[in-house]
Protein backbone atom coordinates (compact mmCIF):
# COMPACT_ATOMS: atom_id res chain seq x y z
CA UNK A 1 0.00 0.00 0.00
CA UNK A 2 1.32 3.72 -0.79
CA UNK A 3 1.15 6.51 1.52
CA UNK A 4 -1.20 9.08 -0.50
CA UNK A 5 0.98 12.66 0.03
CA UNK A 6 -0.28 15.95 -1.52
CA UNK A 7 1.41 19.10 -0.77
CA UNK A 8 1.45 22.33 -2.73
CA UNK A 9 4.91 24.13 -2.34
CA UNK A 10 5.74 26.93 -4.29
CA UNK A 11 3.01 27.05 -6.46
CA UNK A 12 2.68 23.45 -7.41
CA UNK A 13 1.21 20.62 -6.22
CA UNK A 14 3.13 17.50 -5.68
CA UNK A 15 1.03 14.02 -5.58
CA UNK A 16 2.71 10.49 -4.93
CA UNK A 17 0.85 7.21 -3.78
CA UNK A 18 -1.88 6.08 -5.88
CA UNK A 19 -5.01 8.29 -6.95
CA UNK A 20 -8.34 6.28 -6.49
CA UNK A 21 -11.61 7.41 -5.08
CA UNK A 22 -9.88 6.92 -1.77
CA UNK A 23 -7.81 9.73 -2.35
CA UNK A 24 -9.79 11.77 -4.77
CA UNK A 25 -11.29 14.12 -1.67
CA UNK A 26 -7.52 15.44 -0.83
CA UNK A 27 -6.32 15.77 -4.55
CA UNK A 28 -9.55 18.12 -5.03
CA UNK A 29 -8.99 20.40 -2.38
CA UNK A 30 -5.59 20.79 -3.27
CA UNK A 31 -6.87 21.82 -6.43
CA UNK A 32 -9.62 23.84 -5.31
CA UNK A 33 -6.69 25.88 -3.34
CA UNK A 34 -4.84 26.17 -6.51
CA UNK A 35 -7.95 27.19 -8.91
CA UNK A 36 -8.45 30.10 -6.47
CA UNK A 37 -5.48 32.24 -8.21
CA UNK A 38 -6.58 33.85 -11.17
CA UNK A 39 -5.45 33.17 -14.33
CA UNK A 40 -2.57 31.40 -12.74
CA UNK A 41 -1.53 27.86 -13.87
CA UNK A 42 -2.29 24.85 -12.23
CA UNK A 43 1.06 22.77 -11.85
CA UNK A 44 1.08 19.26 -11.03
CA UNK A 45 3.99 17.06 -10.38
CA UNK A 46 3.48 13.49 -10.65
CA UNK A 47 6.55 12.34 -10.00
CA UNK A 48 5.51 9.88 -7.12
CA UNK A 49 2.32 9.01 -8.53
CA UNK A 50 1.91 5.43 -8.46
CA UNK A 51 -1.44 4.91 -9.96
CA UNK A 52 -4.14 6.99 -11.46
CA UNK A 53 -7.50 5.80 -12.85
CA UNK A 54 -10.82 7.65 -13.99
CA UNK A 55 -11.72 8.96 -10.17
CA UNK A 56 -8.47 10.81 -10.20
CA UNK A 57 -8.43 11.94 -13.59
CA UNK A 58 -11.72 13.66 -13.07
CA UNK A 59 -10.40 15.95 -10.60
CA UNK A 60 -7.90 17.16 -12.68
CA UNK A 61 -10.32 17.49 -15.20
CA UNK A 62 -12.48 19.74 -13.30
CA UNK A 63 -9.23 22.02 -12.76
CA UNK A 64 -9.32 22.44 -16.31
CA UNK A 65 -13.06 23.52 -16.30
CA UNK A 66 -12.37 26.54 -14.60
CA UNK A 67 -10.46 27.72 -17.51
CA UNK A 68 -6.96 27.25 -15.73
CA UNK A 69 -4.35 25.59 -18.00
CA UNK A 70 -3.17 22.47 -16.13
CA UNK A 71 0.34 21.88 -16.37
CA UNK A 72 1.26 17.92 -15.54
CA UNK A 73 4.93 17.05 -14.81
CA UNK A 74 6.44 13.36 -14.71
CA UNK A 75 3.76 12.10 -15.72
CA UNK A 76 4.15 8.11 -14.79
CA UNK A 77 3.84 5.84 -17.47
CA UNK A 78 0.74 4.18 -16.61
CA UNK A 79 -0.71 7.76 -16.08
CA UNK A 80 -0.22 8.48 -19.55
CA UNK A 81 -1.82 4.89 -20.66
CA UNK A 82 -5.02 6.30 -18.90
CA UNK A 83 -4.77 9.93 -20.43
CA UNK A 84 -4.68 8.46 -24.34
CA UNK A 85 -7.39 5.69 -23.25
CA UNK A 86 -9.28 8.59 -22.04
CA UNK A 87 -9.28 10.92 -25.38
CA UNK A 88 -8.28 13.63 -22.82
CA UNK A 89 -4.33 14.39 -23.32
CA UNK A 90 -4.61 17.03 -25.31
CA UNK A 91 -6.47 18.96 -22.31
CA UNK A 92 -3.57 19.36 -20.45
CA UNK A 93 -0.21 20.91 -20.99
CA UNK A 94 2.44 17.49 -20.73
CA UNK A 95 5.18 18.98 -19.45
CA UNK B 1 2.81 -20.14 -22.73
CA UNK B 2 1.31 -19.33 -19.66
CA UNK B 3 -1.68 -20.74 -18.29
CA UNK B 4 -2.87 -20.11 -14.65
CA UNK B 5 -5.55 -19.07 -12.40
CA UNK B 6 -5.85 -17.37 -9.24
CA UNK B 7 -8.56 -16.19 -6.95
CA UNK B 8 -8.65 -13.70 -4.30
CA UNK B 9 -11.43 -12.83 -1.18
CA UNK B 10 -11.93 -9.51 -0.74
CA UNK B 11 -13.96 -8.87 2.41
CA UNK B 12 -13.53 -5.22 2.06
CA UNK B 13 -15.87 -3.53 -0.26
CA UNK B 14 -15.68 -0.04 0.94
CA UNK B 15 -13.32 2.76 -0.75
CA UNK B 16 -10.40 0.71 -0.10
CA UNK B 17 -12.03 -2.05 -2.41
CA UNK B 18 -10.14 -0.70 -5.39
CA UNK B 19 -6.43 -0.81 -3.91
CA UNK B 20 -7.36 -4.31 -2.61
CA UNK B 21 -8.11 -5.63 -5.73
CA UNK B 22 -5.30 -3.47 -7.86
CA UNK B 23 -2.97 -5.08 -5.32
CA UNK B 24 -4.25 -8.86 -5.89
CA UNK B 25 -4.01 -8.28 -9.37
CA UNK B 26 -0.77 -6.49 -9.13
CA UNK B 27 0.83 -9.33 -7.20
CA UNK B 28 -0.63 -12.44 -9.36
CA UNK B 29 0.63 -10.75 -12.91
CA UNK B 30 3.91 -10.31 -11.28
CA UNK B 31 4.30 -14.26 -10.47
CA UNK B 32 2.79 -15.07 -13.65
CA UNK B 33 5.73 -13.70 -15.07
CA UNK B 34 3.32 -10.90 -16.80
CA UNK B 35 4.45 -7.63 -15.39
CA UNK B 36 4.31 -6.00 -18.62
CA UNK B 37 0.52 -6.07 -18.36
CA UNK B 38 0.20 -4.58 -14.61
CA UNK B 39 -0.39 -1.19 -15.55
CA UNK B 40 -2.91 -1.56 -17.63
CA UNK B 41 -4.83 -4.29 -15.78
CA UNK B 42 -5.07 -2.36 -12.21
CA UNK B 43 -6.45 0.17 -14.42
CA UNK B 44 -9.37 -1.96 -15.93
CA UNK B 45 -9.58 -3.53 -12.36
CA UNK B 46 -9.74 -0.24 -10.32
CA UNK B 47 -12.53 0.90 -12.82
CA UNK B 48 -14.83 -1.90 -12.80
CA UNK B 49 -14.47 -2.13 -8.61
CA UNK B 50 -14.94 2.29 -7.98
CA UNK B 51 -18.13 2.16 -10.78
CA UNK B 52 -19.67 -0.48 -8.83
CA UNK B 53 -18.80 1.12 -5.31
CA UNK B 54 -20.03 4.70 -6.31
CA UNK B 55 -23.47 2.91 -7.36
CA UNK B 56 -24.21 1.48 -4.31
CA UNK B 57 -22.77 -0.78 -1.75
CA UNK B 58 -21.99 -4.68 -1.05
CA UNK B 59 -19.97 -6.46 1.37
CA UNK B 60 -18.01 -9.45 -0.50
CA UNK B 61 -16.56 -9.98 -3.65
CA UNK B 62 -13.94 -12.64 -5.46
CA UNK B 63 -11.52 -11.02 -7.83
CA UNK B 64 -10.05 -13.93 -10.04
CA UNK B 65 -7.42 -13.73 -12.78
CA UNK B 66 -6.71 -15.97 -15.21
CA UNK B 67 -4.41 -16.56 -17.92
CA UNK B 68 -4.45 -18.77 -21.39
CA UNK B 69 -1.83 -18.31 -23.79
CA UNK B 70 -2.05 -14.32 -24.92
CA UNK B 71 -4.95 -13.73 -22.59
CA UNK B 72 -5.66 -12.21 -19.57
CA UNK B 73 -8.94 -12.49 -17.98
CA UNK B 74 -9.65 -11.05 -14.70
CA UNK B 75 -13.34 -10.83 -13.38
CA UNK B 76 -15.30 -9.79 -10.35
CA UNK B 77 -17.47 -11.98 -8.71
CA UNK B 78 -20.57 -10.47 -6.09
CA UNK B 79 -22.51 -13.21 -3.96
CA UNK B 80 -25.55 -11.28 -4.54
CA UNK B 81 -25.51 -10.31 -7.97
CA UNK B 82 -25.15 -6.74 -6.88
CA UNK B 83 -22.22 -5.53 -9.14
CA UNK B 84 -23.56 -6.77 -12.48
CA UNK B 85 -26.66 -5.01 -11.90
CA UNK B 86 -24.89 -2.13 -11.53
CA UNK B 87 -23.47 -2.22 -14.15
CA UNK B 88 -25.76 -3.71 -16.52
CA UNK B 89 -28.34 -1.16 -15.90
CA UNK B 90 -26.47 1.14 -16.91
CA UNK B 91 -25.62 1.02 -20.47
CA UNK B 92 -22.55 2.56 -22.31
CA UNK B 93 -24.25 4.81 -24.17
CA UNK B 94 -25.67 6.47 -20.65
CA UNK B 95 -22.47 6.16 -19.13
CA UNK B 96 -20.04 8.16 -21.18
CA UNK B 97 -23.84 11.03 -21.58
CA UNK B 98 -23.11 10.83 -17.49
CA UNK B 99 -19.23 12.18 -17.30
CA UNK B 100 -18.28 8.67 -16.47
CA UNK B 101 -15.22 8.14 -17.94
CA UNK B 102 -14.14 4.86 -16.36
CA UNK B 103 -16.35 2.41 -18.34
CA UNK B 104 -15.29 4.51 -21.28
CA UNK B 105 -11.51 3.43 -20.29
CA UNK B 106 -12.63 -0.70 -20.14
CA UNK B 107 -14.11 -0.48 -23.53
CA UNK B 108 -11.00 1.09 -25.31
CA UNK B 109 -8.36 -0.94 -23.63
CA UNK B 110 -10.10 -4.47 -22.73
CA UNK B 111 -10.46 -7.04 -25.97
CA UNK B 112 -14.00 -7.50 -24.24
CA UNK B 113 -15.92 -6.77 -21.52
CA UNK B 114 -19.02 -7.78 -19.85
CA UNK B 115 -21.64 -9.02 -17.23
CA UNK B 116 -22.78 -12.63 -16.47
CA UNK B 117 -24.15 -14.97 -14.10
CA UNK B 118 -21.96 -16.90 -12.36
CA UNK B 119 -22.38 -19.95 -9.90
CA UNK B 120 -21.85 -17.86 -6.53
CA UNK B 121 -23.59 -14.62 -7.93
CA UNK B 122 -22.35 -12.48 -10.71
CA UNK B 123 -19.61 -11.62 -12.21
CA UNK B 124 -18.17 -8.47 -14.51
CA UNK B 125 -15.45 -9.24 -16.74
CA UNK B 126 -12.86 -7.88 -18.78
CA UNK B 127 -9.82 -9.62 -21.27
CA UNK B 128 -6.55 -8.11 -22.17
CA UNK B 129 -5.09 -9.31 -24.84
CA UNK B 130 -1.51 -9.76 -23.53
CA UNK B 131 -0.06 -9.06 -27.07
CA UNK B 132 -1.34 -5.34 -27.97
CA UNK B 133 -1.71 -3.57 -24.56
CA UNK B 134 -2.13 -0.12 -25.08
CA UNK B 135 1.17 1.48 -25.40
CA UNK B 136 1.06 5.59 -24.65
CA UNK B 137 2.60 7.54 -27.39
CA UNK B 138 2.87 11.01 -25.10
CA UNK B 139 6.78 11.44 -25.19
CA UNK B 140 8.04 10.05 -22.00
CA UNK B 141 9.06 12.63 -19.43
CA UNK B 142 8.66 10.56 -16.18
CA UNK B 143 9.50 7.65 -14.20
CA UNK B 144 7.93 4.03 -15.26
CA UNK B 145 6.30 2.93 -12.31
CA UNK B 146 7.71 -0.45 -10.97
CA UNK B 147 6.56 -3.08 -9.36
CA UNK B 148 6.54 -3.38 -5.64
Amino acid sequence: MSTVMIDVENGVVRASGDLDIQSAPMMRSALDRMSQVEGADVVIDMAGVTFMDSTGLRELLRATSDGHTVVLRNVPKQVRILLELAGVDSLFTID
Amino acid sequence: MVNATERSSIARCDAQFPQAAREFVHTTLEAFGLGHAVETADLLVSEIVTYALVAGEFEHAWVDVSVVGDLLRVEVTDPTSYLAAVVSDLPLEHTLRAGGIGLLVVDQAARGWGVEPANDGSTVWFELDLTSLPVPHLESTGPTIEPA
